[in-house]
């Protein structure tokens, strides 16, 4: 039985959600605010004193309502900062906290419990990979075992630990099923961005939300050169061209998109083909061995083209120059490539072209606007103008750190006039902006810049490499590459990411592949760390509605409906076998003597018979409430088979031995007795 | 067991305290399992004449001892008295040097006599100045208390009432019984009475007879759950110990003794179950009357015949 109220002190399943709770909010600390954790933190800590009876009284209902009433005024405080997603979490960490103080009735205990499973869940929509999703397997037993605490307080540990374990591994072969069938849904709702971000690349660029640049230091590309090496600063791989700026972020331009998906279907070059009419020496040869990256975008130093024919074509062009695979790559690929780094890049003939990259919006960034027009007055010519803007940058106290402050509103006038302080993005969109003020043709070009050498013609792109930068056109002919981010940071340009951030080394996580390449063990668990975990990425994060359209193809060989159909009916099938095969009572006898269970068999039928249990009556007592239900014969047969179980089970061994054919003589006779009589009927009133 | 002397035994009883048929074969039965026995009821239900009957007909020598409040450890263990002609001190053996003890109204003494008498029970030996002297074979002891809410009384703690392999009640006879007893003459009996049935040196053989009774697997196993289930179900002011469940064992010994079995079923353990435990597993705070008898309870949740 369960009392609706709860112990205090020594209740073992109180302190073990406290600990999970606790456990996992500390695995969500980057997304929560401090006074939450802090919340948190006292909640658990209030149950592991009055776990250890140091204190008795828990905090009144009126106590955890005036928290409560604070807490959401709090909240309502700082949504506007954080955003639904991050709002709605910090909510769930506060109600659980609140609640945990609260934990009076066993009804307060499912709730707690049932609000930790669902935080678990939602640690998933900020890390996925294979050994978060062990840590949280892990939490997730740990709150399975609260309740087993809650249920079955008396069981040994071993027992919880034991059924535990048993119930997980039931769990998993319809786990794995589900997963493999169950039909995968597109997400309800985006994922709006989150403070933290990693280095890497995307198709949008928001320097204004980013709060923490982590330095990912997973490996991007591998570039092997025939020749000399470019100079690092000439290292600019580019991969995508940004072009649309609406105030806030930098994308794709939508006329981009179109093209990118019209091109590849057109047989030969890109239209820009035609127009380029020289093709500058010297080149640079090289081999590119790209990660797989789910994405189709590849990296080029400059005016780029394939060295043979098969990459010729797997690969295209677009316009912007850049050089797409046809298919994402989803594997290791290597292309040939040889790059012109003098050949000039040229503006398109394209009227959109010219159009989009003077476009932004008027209203957002109005201090950008005002302070760029003014600094074109005062420049003779846009050549002029540009070293103007540079020297700003340069001279007035610019700092390249990888954690700058949040910009939500006139994300770029933040920037350039209050804190000064931000990464390449932010320096390349701000002068992206001021050179479209002025009428000058600009785009952000993000990409990865440098690279490191694994031996004198092997360079190895690191996520950390990852790059944004200015193209911009003058004459209105030729793209001009400007990267005002060296101005600031030129450290970075020369000797690549992990110098210029030789002084914000404690910035780094410890094991950080940015910091300590030079051990080779450390190396070694990387890669395989790296492994394991692009494995994972690659079957379960990746298995996505295509994949599991291929994983049908593959076992039915065509999936038409009927096969559909039939195959859904046995997976429910098989589910529900599996179901029935955990949940049948086993029968209780497997394990069970011969006596006893002959003696279970006519106890059973005499039940049947007569309508009368057996309950937890000794044999003899149940002889004799029989024996007045029963006819004589009847009786003469049980009170012989009772004779005979009794010797059998409790005489000394000799005794019993003898008896035992006696008893199995006895069993049939009294069956065959019975069997005469039909069920018992209740008399009717 | 010879069933003529056992019927004697039953049939003389029978004409001492009547209508008390189970009572009297529990008694019977805690003395083959060679424990003590306490006899609770309020004044007048025939306790002591229970006791009486028992000593004569065994043959035992028998000594009586009224528990009053004011009853000190020496006057009933006895106490090193100076003899002036030998000039040494002389031990002066006190009544409980005796084969069997009537320790009328136990609750009565103080807690420090209470106490005295239990050790003598529990060590059948008595110490004083330093000597130890033992106690005559066989030895038990009857004791008997008034229910605790009478006043003036100081009700035997857990630990002591342990000590006690039963505790009996005898409660009112009914209509016939009490009639008859009315009819007899004058309703007066006397223990002197009372003729030798059996010999202590037979009550000797048969307690040795007792202790050899089987106890097959299933039963010890049967009683395993039951202390078990008093350990581990809340509800139980004091859960069965490894005393009680030997003493179970015990007592059912004796009971299929006396039923002319040489083994154990389920049936003897239910029948001395309450006798055996329910003086173990009730609070002494907890009103007698108070709600289902725990050890009931026990038996009712508990399956005899569970693999």
């Amino acid at each position: 039985m369960i009392s609706s109220h709860l112990p205090i002190a020594g209740h073992r399943a109180s302190l073990c959600i406290a600990l999970t709770l606790g456990v996992i909010t500390l695995c969500l600390y980057q997304q929560l605010m401090a006074w939450v954790l802090l919340l948190m933190c006292c909640a658990v800590g209030s149950r592991v004193f009055l776990f250890k009876g140091a204190y008795q009284r828990a905090p009144g209902t009126r106590t955890i309502n005036m928290l409560a009433l604070l807490t959401c005024v709090a909240l309502g405080w700082f949504s506007r900062d954080q955003g639904l997603l991050l709002t709605m979490v910090n909510l769930l960490v506060c109600a659980c906290a609140l609640k945990l103080l609260l934990l009076q009735k066993h009804r307060d205990f499912l709730q707690v419990s049932g609000c930790c499973l669902f935080l678990i869940g939602c640690t998933f929509i900020f890390s996925q990979d294979l050994f978060a999703t062990i840590l949280y397997a892990v939490i997730l037993m740990a709150a399975l075992l609260s309740l087993q605490l809650l249920y079955a307080p008396q069981q040994p540990f071993k027992g919880h630990v034991k059924t535990l374990l048993k119930m997980a591994l039931q769990a998993l072969p319809i786990a794995v099923i589900l997963f493999l069938v169950l039909p995968h849904l597109p997400p309800f709702w985006g994922m709006p961005e989150g403070k933290s971000s990693e280095t890497g690349l995307s198709e949008k660029m928001t320097p204004g939300d980013i709060a923490n640049l982590t330095q990912s230091t997973e490996r991007v590309f591998t570039a092997t050169f025939d020749n000399a090496l470019p100079a690092p600063q000439q290292r600019y791989w580019r991969a995508m061209v940004l072009e649309h700026f609406d105030g806030y972020s930098w994308q794709v331009a939508d006329y981009r998109k179109a093209r990118q998906q019209l091109l590849p279907l057109m047989p030969g070059q890109s239209s820009s083909e035609a127009v380029q009419s020289t093709i500058d020496s010297p080149a640079w040869r090289y081999q590119l061995l790209s990660e797989p990256s789910g994405n189709s975008w590849l990296y080029a130093l400059g005016y780029t083209r394939p060295q043979n024919s098969s990459t010729a074509q797997k690969t295209w062009r677009g316009d912007d120059y850049t050089l797409m695979s046809r298919q994402p790559i989803l594997s290791k690929q290597a292309f040939s490539l040889v790059s012109y780094p003098r050949t000039p890049l040229l503006l398109s003939p394209l009227a959109q072209e010219r159009q989009v990259n003077l476009q932004y919006p008027e209203q957002t960034n109005p201090r950008t606007r005002e302070w760029a027009l003014a600094l074109r007055l005062q420049s003779s010519s846009n050549a002029d103008y540009i070293k103007r803007l540079l020297a700003y940058f340069a001279d007035s106290g610019f700092r390249y750190t990888l954690q700058p402050a949040v910009m939500r509103h006139a994300p770029v006038d933040a920037f350039l006039f209050d804190y000064q302080a931000g990464f390449c993005a932010h320096y390349a969109s701000a002068m992206t902006l001021a050179l479209r003020i002025a009428g000058i043709p600009a785009r952000v070009v993000s990409g990865y810049q440098g690279g490191q050498l694994l031996d004198e013609k092997v360079l190895n792109v690191f996520q950390y490499d990852a790059h944004a930068w200015v193209e911009a056109s003058i004459d209105g002919k030729h793209w001009q590459r400007f990267d005002p981010t060296s101005v600031v940071a030129a450290s970075r340009l020369l000797y690549g990411f992990q110098n210029a951030m030789a002084d914000q080394q404690e910035d780094l996580p410890l094991f950080s592949r940015a910091r300590s390449h030079n051990s080779a063990m450390v190396a070694g668990v990387y890669q395989f760390m790296d492994n394991i975990n692009y494995q994972w990425n690659r079957w379960v994060l990746g298995f996505d509605g295509q994949t599991q359209q291929d994983f049908f193809t593959r076992i039915l060989g065509h999936a038409s409906i009927e096969r559909m159909t039939l195959f859904s009916l046995a997976v429910v099938l098989f589910i529900a076998g599996l179901l029935a095969f955990y949940f049948m009572p086993r029968p209780t006898q497997r394990n069970v003597k011969e006596p006893l269970r002959l003696y279970q068999h006519a106890a059973a039928k005499l039940h049947r018979v007569t309508g009368l249990p057996r309950d937890n009556l000794p044999a003899r007592v149940y002889q004799q409430r029989l024996n007045p239900l029963l006819d004589k014969a009847d009786q003469q047969a049980l009170a012989q088979f009772i004779a005979c179980f009794e010797a059998v089970e409790y005489q000394p061994e000799h005794a019993a031995k003898q008896n035992l054919l006696p008893l199995r003589a006895s069993y049939k006779v009294l069956m065959r007795s019975l069997k005469t009589r039909g069920p018992f009927k209740p008399p009717r009133n | 067991m010879n069933s003529t002397q056992y019927q004697a035994l039953m049939n003389t009883l029978s004409q001492h305290i009547l209508g008390k048929p189970q009572q009297i074969k529990l008694a019977l039965a805690c003395m083959l399992a060679n424990g003590h026995l306490l006899i609770e009821d309020l004044p007048g239900m025939g306790k002591t004449t229970l006791s009486h009957a028992l000593a004569g007909l065994f043959g035992l020598q028998f000594s009586r001892i009224q528990f009053t409040s004011d009853l000190l450890p020496a006057d009933m263990l006895g106490s090193n008295i100076f003899n002036s002609r030998t000039h040494e001190f002389e031990f002066r053996k006190g009544p409980v040097f005796s084969q069997l003890v009537l320790a009328d109204e136990i609750n009565r003494a103080s807690p420090k006599t209470q106490s005295a008498l239990l050790e003598a029970m529990e060590e059948q030996q008595v110490s004083i100045d330093g000597q130890t002297f033992a106690l005559p074979q066989p030895f038990f002891v009857i004791g008997t208390q008034n229910p605790s809410y009478q006043a003036g009384t100081y009700p035997l703690p857990e630990s002591q009432l342990d000590r006690f392999l039963m505790r009996i009640s005898l409660g009112y006879p009914d209509w016939e019984a009490e009639k008859t007893m009315l009819n007899q003459s004058g309703g007066q009996r006397s223990a002197t009475g009372l003729v030798e049935v059996i010999s202590p040196t037979q009550l000797a053989l048969w307690q040795q007879q007792v202790s050899n009774v089987h106890a097959a697997g299933a039963v010890i196993d049967y009683i395993l759950r039951l202390v078990t289930m008093s350990r581990t179900t809340p509800g139980y002011p004091h859960a069965l110990s490894p005393r009680a469940s030997k003493a179970i064992l015990q007592a059912a010994k004796a009971w299929a003794f006396m039923h002319e079995r040489d083994y154990i079923v389920p049936e003897d353990v239910q029948a001395v179950f309450e006798a055996v435990t329910e003086h173990r597993l009730r609070s002494v705070n907890m009103e007698s009357a108070q709600d289902a008898v725990l050890s009931q309870r026990l038996l009712e949740s508990v399956d005899p015949l569970a693999a």
